[in-house]
């Protein structure tokens, strides 16, 4: 609705993919990146394949699951994506990255951040906001994960207090916060 | 950047230059959707303002002095659709007016103590939520309010200005659904009686939230606010309540109490006579209510008989059927984030983690470790198995003594975990008695298929033999064994896909087999033996010519030595590129297994001395160099030739042998790059000459006669 202004240009430049998110926003992104997503590149293709005449990035591919607030950030983890993969090997390299992860905002964004990456089939991102929102679950009581997640206990107490009989090894030492 | 088409630019800049203008170009730019803008200065614009795309705009702290230069960048935003002002200054302005028709919301924050009035006009046709906080000294006019849906006020002043803008935003605001206030705000629009009168009918309005502070129920405006919205539902007072009145009661009940009202939400409660009364009155007056929520205050904390107490008293108050009293016993966050939050979520459509497939949560349990991926078993019954797919698990028992708990827990997770495989196994623990359980779960995990497995066992209380299903498993490509007992090694081994093997503190008792252990790794690449025991083993390492790093501690040394008839069984490294000794004590480098390794290594490039014992003062490890006494390595290795480049010395002390060691290496090694002479710290500090001695050493070692460049 609001977008009759903003025309992607598409003859500008060849390496350039337009992607249109759920809320009608048209994103021109480069096409190396797109191309990490692994739908986009499939749809790309596709189209590659069913259209020879049509070259270049002259078509928009939707990306009806994704809104624009999520793809725009996914993007901008994608350009700072080389440096961010290798696996830490040593414990500061460890913290660095976990800082890193953190700045990816609240458990609500990266559940966010997480379904659009799994729709785009995009491996890297994926992994990495996995591994984030773990972050948040880390050293966490049970109480705090289910508060924190909107998440709602289903268990009668006494079953519970069962199953935290049975796997009392791993509810010792737990913080509280 | 503007040429990069940026899409969001978030810029915040403290200056202190007065001239400080922002490059033309970014105010033409038609790729920027998101721009925030924070700087503590006077904001210079060009003449011409043009964002294309724009949608999200926030400027804060920014200073204004003109008039129309506000003006054009607020028209020059078409498609703007969230506008924050954070605490600008305007200056000599009278109007501002914001007419971007896009705008869907406004949030301002106005707390800064300026002189100036102006009129804050917005001519957004489709404007939903608007935020305001501050002082108030100014006016607001909404040319179209009818479209907004949420709103969220908080006023803070006392003088009749302030309760004259108040008293007109709110008017401006009857058509909202939700309107969040502050009890302050409440006050302003209650300074005078002439005021209340003119309150608008809220005729939309279902949700009405406070917070910060108590809410003072005896409030003219407030009575006024419940009798003009009909169509009320939900109230949360978050902050709390009070009655400023004495014999306060409801004199007539507002129409949405009997007809709508369905929840009702207490914060702050601390279950005092007053406001006890106003829980009774307010169950007595609601016909429809279905829930009255009223977490318990912090206060309480530690007071669980008064928080009974309170709590019967409650439940005992009449009410009507389908009624119920809640209580939370955690504290709320304040009302405010939960508001800016709900926003967000109303902007996005916001996803929780339990609308993740499962395949997904799976792989975010395998970055927890294995007891706080059980652990979220009993999340809800959804993730109740989730975890049983963790690819990787590790058992540590630590020091504590609660060993049954333990073993309980690594076998139960073994006996849950689903199908597939299980990658990497870790466990650390006493063995004690229980030699044939630990088998058992080994045994388990190579039918997992494991790929990598840590064991370290100690504490022996009967004699342990490994299953020899793990001498042949297939998928095993880490193996790191730190076992201090005997190997009883299987007849059969054949670990066809073992790329790593450590061994730690193994006792080996017996020459056949542990041959066969090195022979029954064919494509191994990397091994390690430190601080192994060899009792009545003769031939070591034979059958590892594939091997490329290998770390090797004296011990493994003296076996060799002890049977030099073997060498010419050892195998020649063709791929071997990295070597490692390690020791607690000397190295003597011209131990004849030493020197034949290396000679048969022909692609070395990388040599190391080091030492595993650093902590211990007196076993300084050094490579000495005894024999031989005319200094020449003879022959010297065909890869101090070719390929050795880089040589690393860990805990150096600089005497007389180790100097020796030193210079015939640098003499011999002619291609060489680099060596690396790390000083023995504690050896120094010993000897009290720390400073001197490293420098003296190193101007020492400057002057050896070397075969290539070198770098210390």
């Amino acid at each position: 609705m609001s977008n009759t202004s903003e025309n992607p240009n598409p003859s500008s430049s060849s390496a350039k993919i337009t992607l249109k998110t759920s809320d009608n926003e048209l994103f021109e992104v480069e096409e190396a990146v797109a191309m990490k997503f692994c739908t986009v590149k499939q749809y790309f293709e596709d189209e590659k394949d069913n259209d020879v005449a049509a070259r270049g990035s002259s078509t928009v591919i939707p990306l009806p699951n994704v809104h624009s607030a999520v793809l725009a950030r996914l993007i901008s983890y994608c350009k700072k994506l080389p440096q961010s993969n290798a696996v830490a090997d040593n414990h500061e390299e460890e913290e660095t990255k976990k800082k890193e992860r953190k700045q990816y905002g609240t458990p609500g964004d990266l559940v966010d951040l997480i379904s659009a990456a799994n729709y785009l089939d995009f491996k890297e991102g994926l992994e990495f906001f996995n591994q984030a929102l773990a972050d948040h679950i880390q050293n966490k009581s049970v109480e705090y994960v289910r508060k924190f997640f909107g998440i709602k206990g289903d268990f009668e107490p006494h079953e519970e207090e069962k199953y935290r009989e049975e796997y009392a090894w791993a509810f010792e030492g737990v913080d509280e916060d | 950047m503007v040429r990069h088409k940026v899409q969001v630019l978030d810029l915040c800049l403290f200056l202190n230059e007065e001239s400080f203008v922002l490059p033309r170009s970014l105010f033409t730019c038609e790729s920027i959707k998101v721009l925030n803008l924070h700087m503590c200065y006077n904001l210079r614009l060009p003449s011409s303002i043009f964002f294309p795309s724009l949608k999200i705009l926030t400027l804060k702290h920014i200073v204004s002095h003109d008039d129309q230069s506000t003006q054009r960048l607020f028209s020059g935003c078409l498609v703007l659709e969230e506008l924050t002002l954070d605490n600008c200054y305007w200056e000599n302005i009278n109007a501002i007016s914001i007419s971007t028709p896009m705008l869907k919301g406004l949030v301002i924050y106005d707390l800064l103590d300026s002189e100036s009035r102006y009129q804050v006009i917005v001519f957004g046709m489709s404007l939903k939520f608007f935020v305001y906080e501050g002082r108030l000294k100014n006016d607001y006019c909404f040319c179209n309010p009818s479209s907004m849906v949420d709103a969220c006020i908080n006023v803070d002043g006392r003088q009749i200005e302030v309760a004259y803008h108040a008293n007109k935003l709110i008017k401006e605001l009857s058509n909202v659904e939700s309107l969040v206030l502050t009890p302050q705000t409440v006050e302003a629009l209650d300074y005078k009686e002439e005021f209340i009168a003119h309150l608008p009918k809220f005729h939309n309005l279902t949700h009405l939230e406070f917070y910060m502070g108590f809410v003072d129920m005896a409030s003219g405006a407030l009575m006024k606010v419940f009798q003009s919205s009909p169509c009320l539902a939900s109230l949360e007072l978050n902050g709390g309540i009070e009655i400023t009145k004495e014999d306060w009661k409801l004199d007539h009940v507002p129409p949405c109490f009997l007809t709508h009202l369905k929840t009702i939400k207490i914060g702050d409660f601390l279950g005092t006579e007053e406001k006890v009364l106003v829980v009774r009155t307010l169950l007595r007056n609601t016909a429809v209510l279905e829930r009255m929520v009223i977490p318990w205050s912090k206060k309480f904390l530690g007071q669980d008989q008064k928080q009974k107490a309170v709590n019967d008293h409650l439940l005992t108050l009449p009410k009507g059927k389908i009624c119920k009293i809640m209580d939370v016993s955690f504290p709320l966050k304040s009302g405010k984030n939960r508001k800016f939050r709900k926003k967000q979520n109303a902007k996005k459509s916001r996803k929780r983690i339990e609308d993740l497939p499962d395949p997904i949560i799976q792989h975010i349990l395998s970055y927890l470790s294995t007891e706080e991926a059980v652990r979220t078993s009993i999340l809800s019954k959804r993730w109740k198995y989730l975890w049983t797919s963790i690819p990787k698990l590790d058992f540590d028992e630590g020091e504590l003594d609660r060993r049954m708990m333990f073993m309980k827990f690594v076998e139960r997770v073994l006996a849950l975990h689903d199908p597939s495989d299980i990658k990497n196994f870790s466990l650390s623990c006493n063995v004690q008695y229980d030699t044939s359980r630990i088998n058992a779960w080994i045994c388990s995990v190579v039918e997992h298929k494991v790929q990598e497995l840590d064991l370290y066992l100690r504490n022996f209380q009967e004699p342990l033999a490994l299953p020899p299903c793990l001498f042949t498993c297939e998928s095993l490509e880490v193996l790191i064994l730190h076992v201090f007992h005997s190997l009883k090694l299987p007849s059969s081994i054949s670990f066809s896909s073992l790329k790593f093997l450590a061994l730690e503190k193994v006792i080996f008792s017996d020459d056949h087999s542990t041959q066969q252990l090195f022979t029954g790794c064919p494509i191994l690449e990397d091994l390690s033996i430190i601080d192994c025991i060899w009792k009545n083993v003769k031939a070591l390492l034979s059958g590892l010519g594939n091997v490329e790093t290998l770390t090797l501690n004296v011990g493994a040394l003296e076996v060799l030595s002890y049977a030099k008839e073997l060498f010419a069984h050892l195998p020649v490294f063709y791929k071997l590129t990295r070597l490692n000794f390690e020791s607690a004590f000397p190295i003597e480098f011209d131990r004849e297994a030493l020197l034949t390794i290396t000679r048969n290594s022909p692609c070395l490039n990388y040599l190391s001395f080091g030492t595993v014992a650093l902590f211990e003062l007196q076993l300084v490890c050094l490579p000495t160099y005894c024999g031989n006494h005319d200094g020449i390595m003879n022959p010297v290795p065909s890869c101090f030739v070719t390929n050795l480049k880089t040589i690393e010395i860990f805990g150096f002390c600089g005497d007389e042998k180790e100097m020796h060691a030193v210079k015939i290496l640098l003499g011999s090694a002619s291609v060489l790059e680099r060596i690396v002479i790390i000083c023995d710290e504690f050896y120094f500090e010993f000897h009290g000459d720390l400073k001197k001695k490293p420098k003296e050493i190193f101007e020492q070692i400057l002057l050896f006669p070397r075969g290539s460049r070198s770098c210390t």
